[in-house]
């Protein structure tokens, strides 16, 4: 059965790449352009897993798993994955008490990131 | 009553000496005067030589010199002994000469008294000699009082400190040298017995201090009381601290006044240095902060177009016999304009640093500058797809202008980036380009998420970030650089915002000549 991957990124041109090379390996993909987009979709859809970015307008990635956490304990399953700029070890250690599934780090490379997706959909 | 208390001297010797000089083989006038002296506090020496008598003259109270004839040297002994200062002790003269007369000129020739040897041994003369004992004791702790005053003056003055002493009944007992010298026109007045607040008063009135009322009322606390320290200005600048010590045994009060104008300004050299030294330590601690948030901020907007670039260069690679020649054409332009945003990212570090560091120069070119403002407006709406640039030149010179073209790119480019980013889902933003005499104006309106009234004077510092750009990427620079370049350019900038109306940023630069 075809998995619903939800993809939340700002940068329009990232999410029609993302789109396109996901949808080739076989995955549905959602577009979600902000946090706040971000969580509406994710309540509409239930996807199978999440591929976040972190610097976003009106919510960053990181406000947005925390709400998750918070708010909506019935999305812990769901896999968590932040696809971000924001590298330093610092930028990691701020999010890793919200347990993301994997932490990718941008720019990324395809055969990691369908790697990554297929351990954490298991 | 004057109950001024001499100095506490040393305690009176033991024994005093009594010396006995002259032809007198038989000890007969030793023996004699042993008898006859207050034996437990006389100690009777025989000298032997006038050298030795001299310096038997320094400790004795009394001394007998045996006069045999009339042309005896020693009957001039007496002179010698009396013209030495030194010398404290009585001299009597001893002869056996009958003559009246010649006794008399014996005695005139310096001796305090004379008597004649054969007489010694009677009860008048026991009287006699115990009161010349006495006189001579008298004279000898006078004359060391006097040294131990002296010494204790001396010591006083080679303080560097200038010393006034106050007796127990708070009345002056003494002056050091230094504090005649600090005081010229009040030292003679400066007198012992004088009281501590008359004292004051002339002194006072000698040096002024800085601050008159002020001043005077704390010193004349301090004279009154006697006691504690206390700092104070002179008008002619100096510093002087002025300190009361209790003497031991109640026998007074030491007042010291120390000269510490050098010390203060050397101790606020110190603390001014301090204080720089901390203050650049801070900034120092402030700037390696900011640089490493701006070392992270660029790493992050560098990041975002790599990714972009990577992300196309990857599908194209993986997949490009599935794409048509339009499709890559389209992609390729993709990273193109990631490529373009990269280099203008750059552009401003760059231009920001060389500006920072004065490299950065002005070089007028003539410019279409509705050509320009297109071109830069179109580069944007490529990268921004979502976004409607409108842009307005119906205003901008007609004619080709002198600009610096770096300028006007970085400076349009900046505002317009801004525009997009700061107006998610807003779609419209409006480019005006005007003519305005010697300047040039470029006005860029967004319809974002506006900037709170507060914040709009510290858009334009280099790495500020306002409070609503969290989660919108951005280094801190772009405008900072605006400004930056805007002044440069001999320009000016006019912001109107308002938080979730939207953002207008207008910006002059001035016409420049052919060669600036």
């Amino acid at each position: 059965m075809q998995k619903n991957i939800l993809v939340i990124e700002d940068e329009e041109s990232l999410c029609d790449i993302l789109n396109e090379e996901l949808t080739a390996e076989g995955y549905k993909v959602h577009i979600a352009h902000n946090g706040v987009e971000g969580i509406e979709m994710m309540r509409a859809i239930e996807p199978d897993a999440v591929l976040c970015d972190r610097a976003m307008p009106a919510m960053t990635g990181m406000e947005l798993l925390e709400r998750i956490r918070g708010v909506y304990p019935q999305y812990r399953d769901i896999p968590f994955i932040f696809m971000t700029a924001l590298t330093t070890n610092e930028d990691k250690e701020a999010v890793k008490d919200l347990n993301p599934a994997a932490y990718l780090e941008k720019p990324v490379d395809f055969r990691v990131l369908k790697a990554t997706l297929n351990s954490v959909l298991g | 009553m004057n109950t001024t208390r001499r100095l506490n001297l040393a305690p009176h010797p033991e024994k005093y000496a009594v010396a006995v000089y002259g032809d007198d083989q038989d000890r007969t006038i030793s023996k004699t005067l042993w008898h006859l002296m207050p034996q437990n506090r006389v100690e009777i020496k025989e000298i032997s030589s006038i050298e030795e008598l001299e310096g038997a003259a320094l400790s004795a109270v009394l001394i007998f010199v045996m006069i045999t004839s009339e042309s005896d040297p020693n009957r001039h002994l007496g002179a010698l002994l009396i013209n030495n200062k030194q010398v404290v002790c009585s001299t009597i003269a001893l002869t056996r000469e009958p003559d009246y007369v010649k006794r008399i000129e014996i005695m005139a020739s310096g001796f305090d008294d004379i008597f004649s040897a054969d007489h010694l041994d009677t009860p008048e003369m026991k009287t006699v000699l115990h009161n010349l004992v006495e006189k001579g004791v008298i004279r000898q702790t006078n004359k060391r009082q006097h040294e131990e005053y002296q010494r204790f003056a001396a010591s006083l003055s080679a303080s560097p400190d200038a010393f006034i002493v106050f007796d127990e009944n708070r009345k002056l007992f003494f002056v050091s040298d230094h504090y005649r010298r600090a005081y010229p026109e009040s030292s003679e007045g400066l007198v012992r017995g004088l009281d501590v607040m008359e004292a004051f008063e002339m002194l006072n009135s000698e040096y002024r201090t800085a601050d008159y009322v002020e001043g005077y009322e704390m010193m004349k606390k301090f004279w009154e009381e006697l006691d504690g320290e206390c700092e104070f200005s002179l008008q002619d600048g100096r510093v002087w601290r002025i300190k009361a010590a209790h003497l031991a045994k109640g026998l007074g009060t030491i007042i010291t006044t120390t000269d510490i104008t050098h010390y203060k300004k050397q101790q606020r050299k110190l603390e001014k240095q301090s204080r720089a030294l901390e203050d650049a330590l801070e900034k120092e601690k402030e700037a390696s902060e900011i640089q490493k948030q701006f070392i992270n901020m660029v790493s992050h907007e560098f990041r975002t177009p790599l990714t972009i670039i990577d992300g196309n260069t990857q599908l194209l690679i993986n997949r490009f016999d599935q794409f048509s020649k339009s499709d890559i054409v389209d992609r390729l332009g993709i990273v193109r304009s990631a490529v373009s945003r990269l280099v203008m990212m750059l552009e401003g570090v760059l231009s920001s640093n060389m500006l920072k560091t004065g490299k950065f120069s002005l070089s007028p070119t003539r410019l279409d500058v509705v050509e320009m403002v297109h071109d830069i407006s179109r580069e944007h709406a490529d990268l921004a797809r979502e976004h409607n640039i409108q842009v307005d030149t119906s205003q901008a010179p007609k004619e080709d202008v002198f600009l610096d073209r770096k300028t006007v790119a970085l400076v349009m480019s900046n505002l317009l980036s801004n525009a997009i980013k700061f107006s998610d889902g807003k779609a419209d933003i409006s480019v005006k380009c005007q003519d305005e005499g010697d300047f040039v104006s470029i006005t860029v309106r967004d319809k974002g998420i506006g900037i709170p009234e507060n914040e709009i004077e510290n858009i334009f510092k280099r790495y500020y970030r306002g409070t609503k750009a969290s989660g919108i990427s951005g280094s801190g620079i772009g405008l900072d650089l605006v400004k930056s370049l805007v002044d440069l350019h001999e320009g000016k900038l006019e912001v109107a915002s308002h938080v979730g109306e939207g953002t207008e940023i207008k910006v002059f630069l001035k016409k420049l000549n052919e060669v600036n």
